[in-house]
């Protein structure tokens, strides 16, 4: 029986999560200041399960959230990169990225770690993919930590591959722009860093 | 006094909907009755609840039984959907889809678990030009569907995934 109680905030959060867009740039505003600019497509495999929750982080607000964040840092920083990402289903093997490193984004549940390892064990066959995995959905941080260590163990033990753990990140809270710019951080160090020999595991608390 | 009765192969929807109202009692046994507060689903559907207060959907069709299956399988999904919940209060969705029709729908064996679906025997008649409705004596063999196991097609993930990783994944 669903309580009455629950529903106004609910829907407030629906309501929130559907208009979110509203407040997010379409565009990333990149500075142009005449010189030749040098795109960097970064390839997101998107592994939701069927019970992603409404109020979790969904991919065309991570996409978007995500580019502003890349281009506004590299913008800041006088550089003349553009940061493209490139929505990929599961579905799909082939990325036409220029460079090694995959952002896998999945639902903290099996079914999402499931998901997950299907896409990193159809695009290991090259050798120089890397990845990174990003969990949202989850409502307690132990949740997190199993899908992490599952998922971890498993392409260990099958496809002799670690993957880097970026954490959690839900759509809405006070922490959203500080863990925005932590995976933005994370993932610039680590499309910098052509290193294809073994990969070192970031912890995140 | 002679009775003139024949079949009705055309009837408004309202009346028919007014002739199994009529008859809950007949057709899900005694105490059935309309859900209240529910608005109306669509002409050829009524949310009722049986005589154990389970709540029953039914779709009714006077001649076509693959309307009323379909349009009743259509409802099934709109009342069982969150959405439906947050609009009505102690709100239950259907847990049974019963289909009334002059014959079997097909395709009907093919349902079971957790939706199950059942079809009724209706007739509609004319007797001295009022309408009346035939129910069909309830016949094990018809009231319960067998269902048929058809082969699942594996998904994306289990046709990637070989019997050690599908262990290894099996839980978290």
């Amino acid at each position: 029986m669903h309580n009455p109680a629950w529903r106004p905030a609910r829907l407030h959060t629906e309501r929130l999560a559907s208009i979110q867009h509203h407040y997010i740039d379409d565009r990333p505003s990149v500075c142009n200041t005449g010189n030749p600019e040098v795109k960097h497509t970064l390839p997101v495999h998107v592994a939701l399960a069927e019970g992603h929750p409404a109020t979790a982080l969904q991919p065309n607000h991570l996409v978007d959230a995500l580019t502003r964040q890349l281009n506004a840092e590299t913008s800041s920083d006088g550089d003349h990169t553009v940061w493209q990402l490139e929505t990929i289903p599961l579905e799909r093997r082939a990325t036409n990225a220029d460079q090694g490193f995959i952002l896998v984004f999945a639902t903290a549940n099996l079914e999402g770690v499931r998901q997950a390892y299907a896409a990193i064990k159809k695009l290991s066959a090259t050798p120089s993919h890397r990845f990174g995995v990003l969990f949202s959905g989850a409502h307690e941080g132990e949740v997190v930590a199993r899908c992490q260590e599952r998922l971890a163990s498993g392409t260990q033990r099958f496809l002799g591959i670690r993957p880097h753990e970026l954490g959690h990140m839900s759509a809405t809270g006070p922490d959203f722009d500080a863990d925005l710019a932590r995976l933005a951080g994370e993932i610039q160090r680590l499309c910098g860093t052509h290193s294809t020999g073994n990969q070192l595991e970031i912890a995140h608390t | 006094m002679t009775l003139q009765i024949h079949a009705v192969f055309e009837i408004d929807s309202s009346d028919l909907r007014s002739l199994v109202v009529d008859n809950l009692g007949a057709l899900l046994g005694e105490g059935a009755r309309l859900v209240e507060n529910m608005p109306q689903i669509d002409g050829c559907c009524l949310a009722t609840s049986d005589s154990h207060d389970e709540p029953v959907l039914l779709s009714f069709d006077a001649v076509d039984p693959q309307r009323a299956l379909l349009t009743g399988l259509a409802r099934m999904d709109q009342l069982g959907s969150e959405t439906a919940a947050l609009f009505l209060q102690d709100y239950q969705p259907p847990a049974e889809l019963l289909v009334l029709a002059p014959e079997a729908p097909p395709g009907l064996t093919l349902f079971g678990g957790p939706c199950p679906v059942s079809w009724r025997c209706i007739q509609v008649l004319s007797v001295n030009g009022e309408f009346g409705m035939v129910i069909a004596p309830l016949v094990e063999k018809t009231a319960a569907a067998t269902p048929i196991l058809l082969g699942r097609r594996p998904t994306i993930v289990e046709a990637v995934l070989n019997p050690e990783e599908e262990q290894h994944f099996s839980q978290l």
